[in-house]
């Protein structure tokens, strides 16, 4: 039976924090791309041929190509595309430009479980526990070793900023968004959907086109209107240019009154505190 | 009036005067002086441009060199603050530091786009290493606001600080300052050399540094050397946090925390989903995996929007992608005094600001 699309998109948004991490290092932990020398991927770079796989990152001597999907049914056919493109003369001038060779065949990146199946022209890597790698075609040795050695992380990754997808239905995006109000009350101000839906993509909003934007808008307005409805009285909301007005909130009071409303219209438990506003003391 | 500094010329005049006035009294009598140098760091971002407010009782008497002077009666209680640098600004004053810490607070950081510098522990150690100072003593303060008290009479408190002399604790002794160190993350540690006066056995320079962002000098016999060192701290800083949020640009990687004590997560949450407490967290938990809730919001020192991911004995920052990354050590002091009283910060995988 196939995902309801709510789960799908959860889904996704776990592997891709997971493929950010890939190319991270923690306290007690690196990913395997980071210790084979992978900085900093470029996200939804376009190549010369016009594919446009997820991710490219670079070593001084090689380039890596990465798709990042929670499909375990999916049409390889454009991962396989990535193989033939090079980079553009732009996304060398943003790597730095020198000669590199391919890290090997595209690298599909799942929380899914089965890659020891996939078609043997791919490369995959199983982030979610138990991690597991399938490596027919990689020219990268040091990437190979890492890989090749990598358990997997050892603990849940960070958010990586990512708070929704493009295809995030309005119960999932519903709880980051309050979050995202109490933010914006601490100014106030007039807030558009399109700039709420770029809070919730974090730093995917820059890679995602704006056609792709558009269901993720429309849910971000719906929700803005039901927020202007259910916390009327701190906010409101203007159908014809999908704007939130804010009323500024900068006491504890005010805060702890907002609080509650948003956890009535979340329909979750308000949790009460008694800490008090008092700075700290220092002695001297 | 006119007798007190209006140019940094001669605020660094009197600053020097002060400091030798001091050090002679303190070679003379054996006591410090009560009138000492205070200086406080403060972090400003630069996309607010921030000035003290006009009609303020901060008076602009040089380019960028504001004069606050105590008008009410004969005190002490005059201030400068020196906004020549874009990124950091510094507060010098001989009041009382409670009285300037409160001035500090109603009138600048409450501005948008003004912190306070948050001096991790790392960062207070290396300082001492850099100088060659000999560790004085340190001290700490922790509240734990995540206990399941009744009433915030009945939170667990300890404080403590431990003053040392330029001789070597016993092996005994060291024991249990490692033990305290072991146990909480330093809010202060004080440091300091010997006199170079060969007739003076006491020290040539005795200072105090907190994680608050300010310095306590209690005594200098060279007065460029202390200026030097209040420039340095402010610079290091700066670049440390230029660098940080550079590398954030590229990539959204997240500021990790350890807490060595066990965060009560429900207890976090109702803390910080009232925006109410000193934490000063304003945040909505959207999402819970396993251990770790994930949370969104506001931190309202300066209303910048973050995303924090907390697990009992581990956590998460990232900053929005042009964020300020004052933040993460904001966030690592006030963990050290409310959450878990010795954390640590890391970024990339190597403790920050060492």
């Amino acid at each position: 039976m196939p995902d309801p699309p709510n789960r799908i998109a959860e889904r996704r948004l776990t592997v891709w924090r997971m493929a950010f991490a890939l190319f991270d290092k923690g306290a007690d932990w690196h990913g395997p791309f980071y210790g084979a020398g992978y900085r900093d991927p470029v996200i939804e770079p376009i190549l010369d041929n016009g594919t446009n796989p997820d991710m490219l990152a670079v070593t001084d001597s090689h380039f890596a190509l990465l798709e990042v999907s929670c499909s375990p049914n999916k049409d390889f056919a454009g991962v396989r595309e990535y193989g033939k493109g090079q980079l553009t003369s732009a996304l060398k001038a943003r790597v730095g430009d020198r000669p590199r060779s391919r890290a090997g065949a595209p690298f599909f990146v799942t929380t899914e479980s089965g890659i020891k199946s996939f078609p043997p022209d791919l490369n995959a890597i199983r982030v979610a526990s138990p991690a597991e790698v399938y490596l027919p075609r990689v020219e990268d040795d040091n990437l190979r070793e890492s890989l090749e050695s990598w358990a997997g992380f050892p603990k849940p990754v960070s958010s990586y900023s990512l708070l929704g997808l493009p295809e995030s239905d309005i119960d999932e995006i519903k709880l980051p968004l309050a979050g995202i109000l109490k933010g914006l009350a601490s100014e106030g101000g007039v807030v558009r959907a399109n700039e709420v839906a770029d809070y919730l993509l974090g730093d995917l909003a820059d890679a995602v086109t704006q056609p792709a934007k558009t269901r993720l808008v429309k849910n971000v307005a719906t929700l803005l209107e039901r927020a202007g409805a259910a916390l009327s009285e701190a906010v409101s909301y203007d159908r014809s240019d999908r704007s939130l007005t804010l009323k500024r909130i900068d006491t504890p009071a005010g805060r702890k009154a907002f609080s509650k409303a948003i956890s009535i219209w979340m329909q979750v438990p308000f949790l009460e505190s008694f800490s008090s506003d008092e700075p700290e003391s220092e002695d001297d | 009036m006119s007798t007190y500094p209006r140019t940094r010329k001669e605020l660094f005049a009197a600053i020097s005067d002060r400091l030798g006035d001091n050090q002679k009294l303190l070679e003379t009598t054996g006591k410090p002086s009560l009138q000492q140098l205070k200086v406080f760091w403060l972090e400003v971002n630069r996309e607010y441009s921030p000035r003290p407010a006009p009609g303020s009782p901060w008076e602009p008497t040089e380019s960028r060199f504001y004069t606050r002077l105590d008008t009410s009666q004969e005190t002490q209680n005059h201030m400068w603050l020196d906004a020549t640098n874009d990124r950091i600004w510094y507060v010098y004053t001989f009041a009382d530091r409670k009285f300037a810490s409160s001035v500090i607070q109603s009138e600048l950081t409450s501005q948008r786009g003004v912190d306070r510098v948050w001096l991790a522990e790392d960062f207070l150690e290396s300082i001492r290493q850099r100088k060659g100072y000999q560790g004085r003593g340190f001290g700490f303060s922790f509240k734990g606001i995540l206990a399941r008290e009744s009433s915030e009479e009945e939170l667990p408190r300890f404080s403590a600080k431990f003053w040392l002399g330029s001789t070597e604790p016993t092996p005994e002794q060291n024991a249990f300052l490692a033990l305290a160190k072991e146990t909480f993350s330093a809010a202060s540690l004080r440091m300091g050399r010997s006199s170079s006066n060969p007739n003076f056995g006491g020290s040539g320079v005795l200072l105090e540094v907190f994680a608050r962002g300010h310095m306590t000098v209690t005594t200098s016999e060279d007065p460029e050397e202390v200026i030097g060192l209040i420039n340095e701290i402010g610079s290091t800083y700066a670049s440390e946090l230029g660098q940080i949020e550079a590398r954030r640009l590229r990539f959204p990687r997240p500021v990790e925390f350890g807490f060595h004590t066990s965060l009560d997560l429900e207890r976090f949450r109702g803390i910080v989903e009232s925006g109410l407490g000193p934490t000063r967290l304003w945040l909505q938990r959207y999402e819970v995996d396993g251990d770790l809730h994930r949370y969104t919001g506001v931190d309202l020192h300066t209303n910048q929007l973050l995303n924090l991911d907390v697990a009992p004995s581990f956590g998460y920052l990232v900053v929005r992608k042009s964020g300020c990354m004052n933040a993460a050590p904001r966030l690592m002091t006030i963990s050290t005094e409310l959450l878990s009283s010795k954390t640590s910060m890391f970024f990339e995988g190597a403790q920050m600001f060492a």
